[in-house]
């Protein structure tokens, strides 16, 4: 069987470059048809995964640690006690960057031109400044530091709604801890713009220890504990085991999916029409290569009827034109998906915004803003994935030459 | 509204009993009003009309208080949403739909919303008077202005008081501290609102003014106007009164 | 089942083979009978639309006759599958035609090979076999030439190697001089004499080129779909080749 099988991969191989031009456009349409989905599908990932980790970093993390109830019913009566143990165990962890304590409040902001509702959010200044890119958003006044207590940052259209500018005061109404009715000065620090306007109009930021007292939380108690993990890819195994290990009996340990079901619906969405764009224009693709590989058989009918008169067998034709469109595969496939990096690679870094010239909350997912500078996702099993679907399409392709090569009258085409 | 209210009603009744006291120490005066209103209860007819740009409505309500913690205010007219009923006791209110026989408690969120559609927020009339606490006053008139023989009293809000004003003037008539005008700025002491107290009439045996006109200075269009029809001081009211059975009756 | 003696190559019973459907049907044959038997070097003439090529294929295996009974080497081909027919041919028969029909993307050597390599055989048994013949048949020396470095003769001669590489029982050859000059038909007959004698390969022509009648043992004419008459007149021939 194997000088056999080496025969006919010889004939497959000699098959393939005794028309050069028509291997060509064959491999070039491989090629593309791997090189552009890579390019495409690294690009949106990329930035999927750049809009993922920003926003997991501003809001609760990758993974988020809170009460069992608290997803049903956001309020501030369903905190997570002894919080300082499972943070210290959790910043001991290898696959975790950093977590992040916040205190979460719902209520409204008064000032003398109206009142907002608006989300307190009680966080730890040093923490949010080496893991959120917020404290780079400040368009005016400063970032929180540690110990800032009445004083909070907002966004710029809260700002506009309250008018009210840095070193101004506003008041804030939530409830406390037992229902109760509080109120509390805020002085703006602070003024941010990230982009997106719910963030922009809706948050107030002030040190953790300054939330917990207006509500009455112990120091040992949080809302949230947001995890940012090193690699966000695996946070779903490593959230399981910490539920096992970590959790307490009201505590429950979330991904940022379920924490922001919108942006991940969002996500889900957006990146089906690009895979569906994607097939669109790989069966197009697929389609040159198609018709390259079907006229090559058809261009051979003549002497695959002579193989099958001399005694070859029609399974053994078949495998020729298999090798045939392996070899296509083989050779295309590895070149598409090292061109479709090279090409991801050339792009890094550019900022999209310049050549579209967009509003950047034009550019928003969820309500939160892409970041414009292009940072691929380069995933090697993504790309391996993607080069062996385009190459098992293309294997597959070659089944309707074997069919119409298994109906070839050998006696028709020899008197041809 | 209803503390804004009562808080203005306090102030005249202070007013109309240490009016001979010739003791002008505002801080000292206000203290005393405190002390004084959470031993007084009161029940009374309001109509209040809310005047937007876009419609005008009138409603007459009747109300009950007692101490500072404790009232309830009953819709009387129109017909359409009579029932209609606020409860609060000490921070927490409770609206009564009559229409849906349901009592909901109002949660923080709707604070700032409006409290039946006039110029007061829920949160307006939640407010636990605090005016001692919060501010720092000071006379800073006594005299005659346009004709009328007043003083001025300045309130400061404190250094970290919850208050989202700059300064509130309250202006009193010398002779008996009956309320003339009170105007509100924010922090950059710019106006923002105006209330005025007018129609003085004697009402159980207290010389009051009976109507209260609330303008917002940035909707100059729009205001809303409480008038007091009648009202009865220190009448006896059971605590239970207040109470969301009450509420629903 | 019939006794078939052994040296029985071929046996045709009443073969007929009708082409087309419903009522434009051709009859390419009509009821042939024929016997070739070991060692038999026998030419088939006949105009064109005879049924020469018809009946070379049927033969063959390549086609299957509308009724009638092919036995070739003692088995009714008839009722093979297409399978089992790829595998008599493969073991039975070899081919050569008009055309060379060599297998553009392997050389010379590698097309005498090819036979051999699908039958499994080992690659000494097969060096050995290819050499010698590709020496016996005067293409030593071209053996790593692809078929369209070769002449014409060359090609038929290598197709003629493959056709015989493998010992089979018959080699079935269609006009195999048609396309080359009447030197080089005369060269290619005089290999084919040559393999017929020391092979005992038996041979089944089919031609219009009365130069092959002469290398023939035996003559057969088709004509109208039936073999006409097994002895000829030279006159006869000519006519037939002629036509």
């Amino acid at each position: 069987m194997m000088p056999k099988a080496l025969m006919i991969i010889r004939i497959a191989w000699r098959s393939i470059w005794r028309s050069k031009r028509r291997t060509l456009i064959s491999i070039f349409s491989i090629v593309i048809g791997t090189g552009l989905p890579t390019f495409t599908v690294c690009l949106g990932w990329g930035f999927y995964n750049g809009l993922i980790d920003d926003v997991a970093r501003l809001m609760a993390g990758h993974v988020t640690y809170e009460h069992v109830e608290y997803r049903n019913s956001p309020s501030i009566d369903l905190w997570v006690d002894d919080i300082q143990a499972i943070n210290s165990a959790l910043n001991n962890n290898d696959e975790v960057l950093s977590t992040k304590q916040m205190v979460l409040l719902q209520g409204v902001a008064h000032t003398a031109k109206g009142a907002v509702g608006v989300s307190l959010m009680g966080i730890e200044p040093s923490k949010e400044i080496s893991v959120s890119f917020l404290p780079d958003s400040i368009v005016s006044g400063e970032y929180l530091s540690q110990g800032d207590g009445r004083r909070a940052i907002i966004g710029n259209k809260l700002a506009e709604r309250l008018n009210i500018k840095v070193g101004k005061k506003f008041v804030f109404t939530s409830n406390d801890i037992n229902g109760e009715l509080v109120e509390d000065l805020f002085r703006v620090k602070g003024i941010f713009k990230t982009g997106s306007s719910a963030f922009d109009s809706y948050v107030v930021q002030s040190d953790i220890n300054f939330a917990r007292e207006v509500v009455g939380l112990n120091s040992n108690a949080t809302s949230q504990l947001g995890i940012i993990v090193k690699n966000p890819d695996n946070h779903d195994k490593i959230l399981e085991r910490w539920q096992n290990e970590l959790a307490s009996n009201d505590g429950v340990f979330l991904s940022w999916r379920q924490i922001m079901p919108d942006i991940a619906t969002y996500i889900y969405m957006d990146r089906g029409s690009l895979v569906i764009i994607m097939i669109m224009l790989v069966i197009l693709v697929q389609f040159t290569m198609f018709s390259t590989i079907l006229m090559s058989v058809l261009e051979r009918k003549r002497e695959f009827a002579s193989l099958l008169a001399i005694g070859t067998k029609h399974v053994e034709l078949n495998l020729q034109i298999f090798f045939e469109t392996l070899i296509f595969g083989l050779i295309a496939c590895p070149i598409g998906s090292f061109l479709g990096v090279g090409a991801l690679k050339w792009v890094e870094g550019y900022d999209i915004s310049k050549l579209i010239e967009a509003n950047p909350e034009d550019m928003s997912i969820g309500g939160f803003t892409m970041d414009p500078i292009i940072t691929p996702f380069f995933s090697a099993p993504l790309i391996l994935q993607i080069s062996i679907i385009i190459f098992l399409l293309v294997l597959i392709l070659g089944i309707v030459p074997m069919f119409l090569v298994s109906r070839i009258s050998i006696v028709d085409e020899l008197r041809a | 509204m209803f503390k804004i209210f009562l808080v203005n009603i306090f102030i005249c009744i202070i007013f109309l009993n240490y009016a001979n006291a010739s003791n002008l120490d505002p801080e000292k005066i206000l203290d005393e009003v405190d002390d004084l209103y959470r031993s007084n209860s009161s029940h009374g007819i309001i109509t209040l009309s809310v005047t937007t740009i876009n419609w005008k409505r009138t409603l007459t309500l009747e109300q009950w208080s007692k101490g500072e913690d404790n009232s309830l205010i009953k819709v009387l007219k129109p017909k359409k949403e009579k029932g209609l009923a606020t409860l609060r006791v000490d921070k927490n209110m409770w609206n009564y739909m009559p229409k849906v026989k349901r009592v909901i408690k109002i949660p923080s969120s709707m604070m700032s919303s409006s409290w039946m559609g006039s110029h007061f927020t829920n949160d307006d009339l939640v407010k636990q008077s605090r005016m001692t606490e919060d501010y720092t006053f000071s006379i800073t008139f006594e005299g005659t202005r346009e004709g009328k023989d007043i003083i001025e009293i300045t309130c400061i809000p404190n250094k970290d008081a919850a208050v989202v004003w700059g300064r509130v003037e309250v202006i009193v008539f010398r002779n008996d501290y009956i309320p003339i005008r009170m105007i509100y700025y924010d922090e950059d002491l710019l106006l923002s609102r105006i209330l005025e107290f007018t129609d003085i009439k004697i009402m159980d045996g207290k010389m009051i003014p009976t109507l209260m006109s609330m303008i917002p200075v940035n909707e100059p269009d729009e205001s809303t106007i409480i008038r007091w029809e009648k009202i009865q001081f220190d009448v006896s009211i059971d605590d239970e009164f207040f109470s969301l059975r009450k509420l629903q009756q | 089942m019939s006794t078939v003696k052994s040296n029985e190559i071929v046996l045709l019973q009443n073969i007929k083979k009708d082409y087309g459907q419903g009522n434009v049907v051709t009859e390419a044959l009509r009821g042939v009978d024929l016997k070739l038997v070991k060692g038999d070097f026998t030419v088939m003439m006949g105009p064109s639309g005879s049924g020469k090529s018809t009946l070379l294929n049927i033969i063959g295996g390549l086609d299957r006759a509308t009724s009638g009974k092919t036995i070739i080497n003692g088995q009714d081909i008839g009722i093979l599958s297409n399978k089992a027919l790829s595998l008599m041919r493969l073991n039975n028969i070899g081919f050569v035609f008009q055309n060379y029909n060599l297998i553009p993307v392997l050389t010379a050597y590698e097309n005498a090979e090819y036979v051999l390599m699908l039958q499994g055989i080992n690659p000494l048994q097969r060096r050995e076999k290819v050499m010698s013949l590709l020496q016996e048949i005067g293409l030593d020396g071209l053996e790593n030439r692809f078929p369209r470095e070769l002449s014409g003769g060359q090609q038929q001669r290598v197709a003629i190697a493959r056709a015989v590489a493998s010992d089979p029982q018959l080699v079935l050859a269609d006009e195999i001089t048609a396309n080359v000059d009447s030197e080089t038909a005369q060269s290619l007959l005089e290999l084919m004499v040559s393999l017929n004698q020391n092979n005992k390969t038996t041979f089944l022509f089919s031609t219009h080129d009365p130069a092959v009648i002469k290398f023939a043992k035996r003559v057969i004419i088709l004509k109208d779909g039936n073999i006409s008459n097994e002895k000829l007149s030279s006159v006869e021939i000519e006519e037939s080749t002629h036509k």
